[in-house]
């Protein structure tokens, strides 16, 4: 079973169908012992890091989502799901993140080449490292206005340039990040969440869809 | 390099999608799913769809007809129209929005700006404003489709929106609106450079020109259109690719 987490901070329509469309069928749950064993979990996010670590917390799925890592099964967060993955944010002072990578987000700052914060629109993806993802130049729907900061080597895939070097894809063993939403990047969108599943399953997307 | 986007509005009116012209004599234009849809395929950046029914069945219309869209759709959809309460943002991004934007709403109660950006963030809550020159050659905002003058500045507004977190503005040219005469560059620049949030210049698009002019002299960083795309005087794809050969960042599909 492939999993969309339904932790109340709306609009999970938009990734449900986006992975119809690849032929994924999601099933929207909040239940913290469906979440640590499902196959596939999808954390989205739309909302703010302190209120949704909130959420996570007291419903358990805090707890079933770090267990779920240690048992390296895969996990990919979008866009404040992926923020979630990590230790802490400017956005929400002393409250902890998932903690499954080491790392912060940072308030972006307005800078001369990239005034406008959230950075927020269509922007292009740079490669960092040789990671068998063929997504250099997609273009990606970014709506964010805090980036990581200080993780781990080798945890940041792909950056994009707005002002600075900002990280878009993330990964470490089996839990995956987009800064961007996949689901709301047109068709370069639909094939880079195809390309992130076959990465993370042994198996890749037939090994989930016919495990439904 | 971040695009400079290109948004298709749509007025829905119950369940249809509609234009009139400077917000009067209403027309139907076609069905809010198709239309969507077929800007989706040409390649249009963000889509805009604005509720102008006034009653509450009309509104549960809407809901329906943005789960139907969201689901179809691969881009970005703001919603705006009739919003006032932090449950109508609820009802709206439940539905399949990713922004929804408010006007008149948070002139009455400012609050439901930082009410609403606090509870969803920031990034999804969109001021949107109706601004008109007066006699006494003030940009002010405006409500109820350019009827009543609320004597805000609309600068003023704008600045004061960002403070209480509105993610994004909207500025839509009441002057302007449906008669193809380009954007009001003047009003798109100077609240561009009062505030540090993304411009959205609305309400006057005739030409390819009025684009490219709205994106370098107003600031912009969207340019939105609604009727020069639906009855085709227009083609996006062309117009994305007559931007990006100007040197403008555009995405091309």
């Amino acid at each position: 079973m492939n999993l969309l987490i339904d932790y109340g901070t709306g609009n999970l329509h938009s990734v449900k169908a986006a992975f119809q469309r690849i032929g994924i069928s999601l099933t929207l749950s909040n239940n913290p012992d469906e979440i640590e064993t499902a196959d596939f979990v999808i954390l989205p996010g739309v909302g703010a890091f302190g209120d949704a670590m909130d959420k996570l917390n007291q419903s358990g799925i805090a707890s079933a989502l770090k267990k779920r890592f240690e048992y390296s099964r895969p996990l990919l967060g979008i866009c404040l799901g992926m923020q979630l993955l990590f230790e802490s944010s400017d956005e929400a002072p002393g409250i902890s993140g998932l903690g499954l990578i080491k790392g912060h987000f940072k308030k972006l700052s307005p800078r001369p080449d990239a005034p406008k914060i959230p950075h927020m629109g269509w922007n292009t993806l740079d490669q960092l490292n040789d990671n068998g993802l063929n997504y250099n130049g997609s273009w990606a729907y970014f709506v964010h206005s805090y980036a990581l900061t200080s993780t781990e080597p080798g945890v940041v895939l792909f950056t994009t340039h707005y002002g600075e070097a900002i990280p878009a894809v993330v990964q470490k063993e089996s839990a995956a990040g987009f800064q961007f939403h996949p689901e709301k990047s047109g068709q370069s969108g639909e094939t880079m969440l195809k390309a992130m599943i076959n990465h993370l399953i042994e198996g890749g997307l037939n090994g989930i869809i016919s495990s439904d | 390099m971040l695009a400079k986007r290109i948004i298709s509005c749509l007025d829905v009116h119950d369940g249809n999608v509609v234009k009139g012209i400077k917000f009067q004599n209403i027309s139907t234009i076609g069905d809010p799913v198709e239309l969507a849809k077929r800007y989706c395929d040409e390649g249009v950046d963000e889509l805009v769809f604005y509720d102008i029914s006034a009653s509450y069945e009309n509104r549960k219309a809407l809901l329906g007809v943005i789960e139907k869209t969201a689901i179809n759709i691969n881009i970005p959809l703001t919603v705006g129209g009739g919003v006032n309460t932090i449950e109508d943002f609820y009802n709206l991004l439940s539905a399949g929005a990713d922004k929804v934007s408010i006007n008149s709403g948070a002139i009455k109660n400012p609050l439901a700006i930082t009410e609403a950006a606090k509870r969803f963030g920031n990034q999804c809550v969109v001021l949107s404003m109706d601004v008109k020159m007066t006699s006494d050659g003030k940009w002010t905002v405006f409500t109820t489709g350019g009827r009543t003058n609320t004597y805000m500045d609309a600068v003023e507004w704008a600045k004061k929106a960002e403070s209480l977190g509105a993610g994004e503005i909207v500025i839509n040219s009441i002057d302007n609106d449906g008669v193809y005469g380009g954007y009001d560059l003047k009003i798109t620049s100077l609240i561009s450079e009062a505030v540090s949030i993304p411009i959205i210049a609305s309400g006057g698009a005739g030409e390819i020109k009025h684009f490219k002019d709205a994106l370098t002299v107003g600031g912009a960083d969207g340019a939105l259109a609604a009727s020069l795309f639906h009855r085709n005087q227009l083609n996006i794809g062309l117009l994305k690719r007559t931007l990006a050969s100007s040197g403008i960042p555009i995405r091309l599909v």
